[in-house]
């Protein structure tokens, strides 16, 4: 039997056509009964809330979140922390490290005493995040191959707009829709807790 | 730019200073051979007022050291049977040996017979590793022994030594197939790989929670007989009560908190209330100047309206009908009545104006307000006595709680026993082991974690039997040695001695102290009555909660221990020494604080000078939960942390280590600044710095003091562990060289107590030591080493690096 395409149903072209037209009755039902059981290959959009920070905005995916909490915070000074962790907070109890988001990204510090408190999961290790004000939810669609028409809904590569984070937070950044970043927030959590953790050593 | 710095400008001494600090690397460590050229004017031996020993008579007490250390090899040996399995307390000996006398021969430039005392640590190793049998293996240490004696003799009878006895041991090893690493590299890698095996080598040890389930404990020495009943309960299940009663306690906070909330509230209300009452009073003595000027007839009749109402509603009868609405004139009575204008009478309403019915209603919702007010204070009283009731209830079950988890030491008694039955030092001598206190209850978790350290501890000590017979119970002309386990309580902390009538092997606290930190306790070493050291621990009874001082630092406010405090002194008492502010020590950023004449001091335990840290003030005194910060957030000096009542962090600090810390930061940075400024540094001839040299070897020690004496330094020697840590405290150096083999605490023993006495923590450290390997320099520098030489040293590098270091 003919190896089939395996493009989407909303991909079907001219020359897709033409491929069909050339199948037998039973080929063509298989080929039709394979493509009815076949999983949706288009990802689901992911819900992201919108942060505005100091020199832009990013996304980061409501599944990383485990809550948004409002000011005041009390945070605690640590020492030995590097520059963009202003300290740590008291979560449900326990004791969870602060990271100064926009700091991080751009390295300009901002006055964050009325920031949002965004409490990010780690594998099992909760951060905070601290954000100057959050917007409203967005979705993002990943797979360019089932992409809506809207081209402003997918997620444009990062190297398109010009970068006002730090270079060596590129890594982190997934793309970019509406002119927001689209973070890579468990790679950043886990840079971000290794950094603290190096920063004990360097005194 | 003036700052710019300009290498041209320096003097060739400065060069050579910035030299030596690139070689030395305190950031990597490997301190290499520097150019020579020392600029300190050597002293005149008039000067030093030093009578220095001739070569021969250095070269004397070489060989005579060099043979008391072959006799303890050869003694040793004859204590090994061949068996299948060469005891490993005797193999440790002789590697102890062996590598002592590598490095005098070393230093002494005797190569044949420092490569032979090396081969002798080798064997020892390819025994232990069992890459050689036994037999085969003690066969091998005789001929190198042998070996080693042959070549000490003929450097006595010729003055040089002789190489052939090295060349035929080479070929005794090929004829019993053993290879020796040679190189270094090889030497290296062997070294690690045994050192890595033996780490890793699985240690079985019964749980404790097995021993005191198979062995019930007892409460008393006199309630032996009766075994207490005892209930099973799941671990889990435990943990899960355990957990609930520590969030029960912290919700004690939160609740005097919130107590103390209502409370401003309440008095916020009462002045509220008060300021209504005389609010009241203005307005009724208003109201009664205003009837009294109302007397002047306002509408030439005498007569006017009471109310502005009943005048409004007149005034419109009057606009409608043209008919003037006549009334009875109360002026009169008003006059009369007027000092009690306020006593409402219904029936009499209409002799009120509209601002007597507003003052009344006043009147009235004050005296509401004072009901409500009052009863609020009662219920918020009852509510205090419940809340109070609570917060105890709580208290108790969280101890009765802890109560559980309690187990006596004695728990731990027959473990040491058998580690001391099965120690060297008790087949040679007669062992007495004393337990007092035993039943002294601590937490299991703690008990459990406690006991490998403590048994490492005993065993290490009793491992060494040629010291002990030396300076033990033969020096005392007395067939018995005494080990003693005395405990106390002082209030939420335990205090173990383990105490040695004899001197004790060396590295007895290398692997313990990490443990005892671990569980937020102390160790530190004393000598004690019976002529040997004793080893003090201090635990927490419990492990969760702290007792400790809540002091301010700035706007924030942290955690200091109760242990680690010996007394406050007031803002205005005059200190001495410049003492160290918190601030600082935690590295955080200067804010507007107190004058520091106003700043209140926290004197610390120390056993040598005191040590002052300021702080801004002393809150109070309280008692918290531990909460154990994640492993990326542990930072030195920080034991962990607790929330309070409104839901702030505050950091439980350990003071000896963040002086510590604080000081090897320093330390770094002052060489920085010297760097990137080509600072001219202070010349060192003008005050004679002291030198602590502590080695056990008397040769290396002798060289030393002749080398640095004639160097301008004042030197001073230890020959054991605990003697350098006595030294240290008693008359604190600039600078100790300190070399790791020793007896009674090696060089990682000294190190590590010298972190627990902050007062030392100003002393430069630089380990001399013929360890050559990465490893021992990591743990010599993660243990606050400043330089790491390795022997034979040469001088100029010596001396060199110590001036480098004393610059600071």
């Amino acid at each position: 039997m003919n190896e089939h395409p395996t493009v989407s149903a909303a991909y079907i072209d001219e020359t897709h056509l033409q491929h069909l037209e050339q199948l037998s009755d039973e080929e063509f039902w298989d080929y039709a009964r394979k493509l009815a059981h076949q999983e949706p290959v288009a990802a689901q959009p992911e819900e992201c809330l919108e942060c505005t920070l100091s020199n832009g905005s990013c996304l980061i995916p409501l599944s990383a979140l485990n809550e948004v909490v409002l000011p005041p915070h009390r945070l605690a000074l640590l020492p030995a922390t590097p520059e963009w962790m202003p300290g740590v907070v008291a979560w449900r109890g326990q004791v969870i490290a602060v990271i100064d988001l926009s700091m991080y990204l751009s390295g300009h510090m901002l006055d964050l005493s009325n920031g949002i408190l965004l409490i990010a999961d780690n594998a099992g290790l909760a951060l905070g995040l601290l954000v100057p004000a959050i917007g409203q939810t967005a979705s993002i669609q990943h797979n360019v191959q089932v992409a809506s028409k809207d081209p402003t809904a997918t997620v444009e590569k990062a190297e398109q707009a010009s970068p006002w984070y730090l270079p060596s937070r590129a890594i982190f950044v997934k793309g970019i829709q509406k002119g927001s970043l689209v973070l890579d927030v468990p790679s950043l959590l886990a840079d971000a807790v290794q950094q603290i953790e190096t920063a004990a050593l360097n005194g | 730019m003036d700052d710019e710095f300009n290498q041209n400008e320096l003097s060739a001494e400065d060069l050579a200073i910035l030299q030596a600090f690139d070689e030395m690397d305190l950031g990597g460590w490997e301190v290499e051979r520097s150019e020579k050229g020392i600029s300190t004017r050597p002293l005149t031996d008039q000067e030093m007022g030093i009578d220095f020993l001739a070569p021969e008579e250095l070269l004397a007490i070489f060989v005579s050291e060099a043979g008391e250390d072959i006799a303890a090899i050869r003694q040793t040996l004859q204590q090994l049977e061949p068996d299948d399995h060469l005891e490993s307390a005797r193999l440790q000996v002789l590697q102890r040996t062996a590598h002592k006398l590598k490095g005098s021969t070393g230093a002494m430039g005797c190569t044949a017979m420092s490569t032979i005392a090396h081969h002798i640590e080798e064997l020892v190793k390819l025994i232990t590793s069992g890459t050689i049998v036994p037999f085969i293996g003690l066969n091998a240490l005789v001929q190198t022994v042998r070996a080693l004696e042959t070549t000490l003799n003929s450097l006595v009878t010729s003055g040089v030594e002789s190489s052939d006895p090295l060349a035929e041991l080479g070929a005794e090893y090929k004829a019993l197939n053993i290879e020796i690493a040679s190189g270094r590299a090889e030497k290296q890698a062997l070294s690690t790989a045994v050192e890595e095996e033996q780490e890793t080598a699985p240690r079985v040890y019964a749980p404790l929670r097995a021993t005191v389930e198979a062995e019930p404990f007892s409460k008393a020495p006199q309630e032996s007989h009766t075994t207490l009943h005892v209930v099973r309960v799941e671990v889990d299940r435990f943990e899960q009560l355990i957990l609930h009663t520590e969030k029960l306690a912290e919700l004690s906070s939160p609740l005097e908190s919130a107590q103390a909330e209502v409370e401003k509230a309440l008095q916020e209300l009462q002045t509220a209330q008060a300021r209504l009452r005389h609010l009241e009073v203005l307005v009724s003595a208003q109201l009664v100047a205003k009837a009294s000027s109302a007397t002047i007839e306002p509408n030439g009749n005498g007569e006017r309206p009471t109310s502005s109402l009943i005048a409004r509603i007149l005034d419109e009868a009057r606009q409608r009908t043209g008919q003037h609405y006549q009334r009875k004139s109360k002026v009169a009575t008003r006059l009369v009545k007027k000092a009690d204008s306020f006593q409402w009478d219904d029936l009499e309403i209409d002799r009120f104006t509209e601002n007597d019915v507003l003052a009344h209603s006043l009147g009235e919702a004050i005296a509401d307000v004072t009901t409500a007010s009052a009863q609020l204070r009662a219920a918020f009283a009852q509510l205090s006595r419940i809340t109070q009731q609570h917060i105890d209830q709580a208290t108790n079950v969280r101890n009765d709680t802890l109560l559980l988890s309690l187990a006596p030491i004695s728990a731990l008694v027959p473990r040491i026993e058998r580690a001391i039955m099965m120690s060297v030092l008790a087949q040679q001598h007669q062992v007495l082991f004393e337990a007092e206190g035993e039943t002294t209850e601590i937490d299991q978790e703690i008990l459990e974690k406690v006991m490998q350290p403590l048994l490492q501890l005993v065993r290490t000590c009793t491992a060494g039997s040629q010291t002990a017979t030396k300076t033990g119970a033969a020096e005392r002309g007395n067939a018995t040695d005494r080990i003693r386990l005395h405990v106390h309580t002082v209030d939420n902390e335990v205090n173990i001695e383990v105490g040695f009538s004899m001197t004790v092997a060396g590295g007895a606290l290398d692997e313990v102290q990490e443990a005892i930190r671990r569980l937020n306790g102390t160790i530190v070493a004393r000598r004690n009555n019976l002529g040997g050291i004793s080893f003090h621990l201090r635990l927490p009874r419990s492990q969760g909660a702290i007792q400790g001082f809540l002091v301010a630092v700035g706007n924030r406010s942290v955690v200091v221990p109760l242990t680690q405090v010996q007394r406050i002194e007031p803002g205005k008492e005059n200190r001495g020494e410049l003492p160290y502010t918190l601030n600082s020590l935690l590295g955080f950023p200067m804010e507007q604080a107190l004058p520091e004449s106003e700043r209140a001091a926290l004197i610390l335990r120390t056993e040598g000078s005191p040590l002052a840290v300021q702080v801004d003030a002393i809150l109070g005194e309280t008692q918290l939960v531990v909460k154990p910060l994640a492993p990326h957030l542990h930072r030195q000096g920080i034991i962990g942390t607790a929330i309070d009542g409104r839901g702030n962090i505050l950091l439980i600090v350990d003071l000896p280590e963040l002086i510590n810390r604080y000081e090897i930061v320093e330390s770094t940075v002052k060489v920085a600044a010297i760097r990137s400024r080509g600072q001219q540094p202070p010349s060192i001839v003008q005050k004679q710095p002291s030198i602590l040299v502590a080695d056990d070897s008397v040769y290396i020690r002798q060289s030393l003091h002749q080398t640095l004496s004639y160097a301008g330094y004042r030197v001073s020697e230890a020959d054991d562990g605990m003697k350098t840590l006595e030294r240290l405290l008693d008359y604190p150096p600039d600078a100790l060289l300190l070399d790791i083999e020793m007896p009674n605490l090696n060089g990682y023993d000294v190190l590590s107590m010298m972190r627990a006495h902050p007062e030392l923590a100003k002393v430069k450290t630089i380990i001399l030591t013929s360890r050559t390997s990465e490893k021992h320099k990591a743990r010599a520098r993660e243990l606050g080493a400043h330089a790491y030489l390795t022997k034979p040293c040469p001088q100029d590098v010596l001396l060199e690096t110590l001036r480098s270091l004393l610059m600071n």
